[in-house]
């Protein structure tokens, strides 16, 4: 955001996290924010399908993981236990603060969701022909 | 020949005869198995007797202190301290588009103890994109995608746009001018949304694409 707001360069896709609080103090101009809807932390903000790229759709996805074998009973615990922090409303609020869209989703629609966009992305890049440097 | 009694235990190594003693030290295994086999996974599979977390658990990010993926996740951590009555540490280990962190979580003890805490370029597009990754995407198991977030568009104030569709047609007419960065440490979110740009802007012509810079972290700003 530095180099954003230093004018080293033009623009930026940043995380929301970066970029909504920047809203209004006049060093940035947000244009659009990534998700297929729009963002209840700034709802002023199209989508930029909205603003006029069709089929612009992403976000990033934290989730925690294990290496593989960790025994499943503890996982479901693990995985258990984080579901019913994101219940509790001091912990709603600070995600909320920190602009995360709260999810708890278990190890199978993770596991779904990463293959989806793995396919999705696979294909981007091929089509694109991106190669990292 | 010599009759010989063999049993479980000290007997089975009084056993005279090699092959007999291989059969026995077989048997003696395939008891330990059976046990296991009865024991072990009904222990395992019922979580009110799963015995987890006895002591200090780590959770790995593979990214500088301060970013989105560090702060959800110290977040979370300092609450299941709280509900586990242990200590649970976060580990900053950043570095090579996550790499570093996520392959020494790789390489240690699936006992539950050592978790990675990370976002979506460690799982979906390092595979995608890196020919020689140490680690792939089946060697780690999710347990939970605790939240996700949005990516914003926005250029610096003197970028005479108001729109997305503005700056896409400023960068087709020079689009030399235009220099589009991303939020990650690398390059390849910053190539995933160029290319998007690129490919979706039909035809028009692609916004040179760096993707320098760490604007990660609001803690380096």
């Amino acid at each position: 955001m530095t180099a954003l707001i230093a004018e080293e360069i033009s623009a930026t896709i940043n995380g929301a996290f970066n970029i909504l609080p920047l809203i209004g103090t006049g060093t940035i101009k947000a244009l659009a924010i990534t998700t297929t809807t729009r963002s209840r932390f700034a709802p002023d903000l199209p989508t930029m399908q909205e603003a006029g790229v069709p089929g612009f759709s992403s976000q990033g996805m934290s989730g925690l993981f294990a290496p593989v074998g960790v025994p499943a009973g503890i996982r479901n615990k693990i995985h258990n236990d984080i579901v019913d922090l994101l219940k509790r409303p001091d912990i709603l609020q600070a995600l909320d603060k920190n602009y995360f869209q709260v999810q708890g989703k278990d190890a199978e629609e993770f596991r779904r969701l990463i293959q989806g966009e793995t396919e999705k992305w696979r294909r981007v890049i091929a089509e694109a022909k991106i190669k990292i440097e | 020949m010599r009759n010989v009694v063999c049993a479980f235990g000290q007997e089975a190594f009084a056993c005279h005869s090699v092959s007999m003693k291989l059969i026995v030290t077989r048997i003696v295994r395939l008891a330990a198995v059976i046990a296991f086999l009865a024991g072990g996974p009904a222990v395992a599979q019922n979580g009110s007797s799963l015995d987890y977390p006895t002591r200090t658990v780590k959770i790995v990010v593979p990214f500088p202190a301060g970013g989105v993926p560090d702060v959800l996740c110290r977040i979370l951590a300092q609450a299941l301290a709280a509900k586990w009555g242990q200590p649970v540490v976060v580990e900053n280990r950043g570095g090579g588009n996550t790499i570093v962190g996520t392959t020494s979580v790789i390489r240690s003890a699936p006992d539950g103890y050592t978790l990675l805490f990370t976002t979506d370029g460690t799982f979906i597009l390092n595979p995608v994109l890196y020919p020689a990754l140490p680690y792939s995407a089946d060697d780690l198991v999710p347990i939970s995608l605790v939240a996700t977030s949005a990516h914003a568009f926005a250029v610096n104030k003197a970028v005479p746009v108001q729109s997305v569709k503005d700056f896409i047609a400023l960068a087709k007419a020079k689009p030399q001018r235009i220099l589009l960065r991303d939020h990650w440490a690398g390059q390849h979110t910053a190539h995933r949304h160029g290319a998007v740009l690129a490919h979706r802007g039909r035809g028009t012509s692609p916004c040179p694409v760096q993707g320098i810079g760490r604007d990660h972290d609001r803690a380096n700003r």
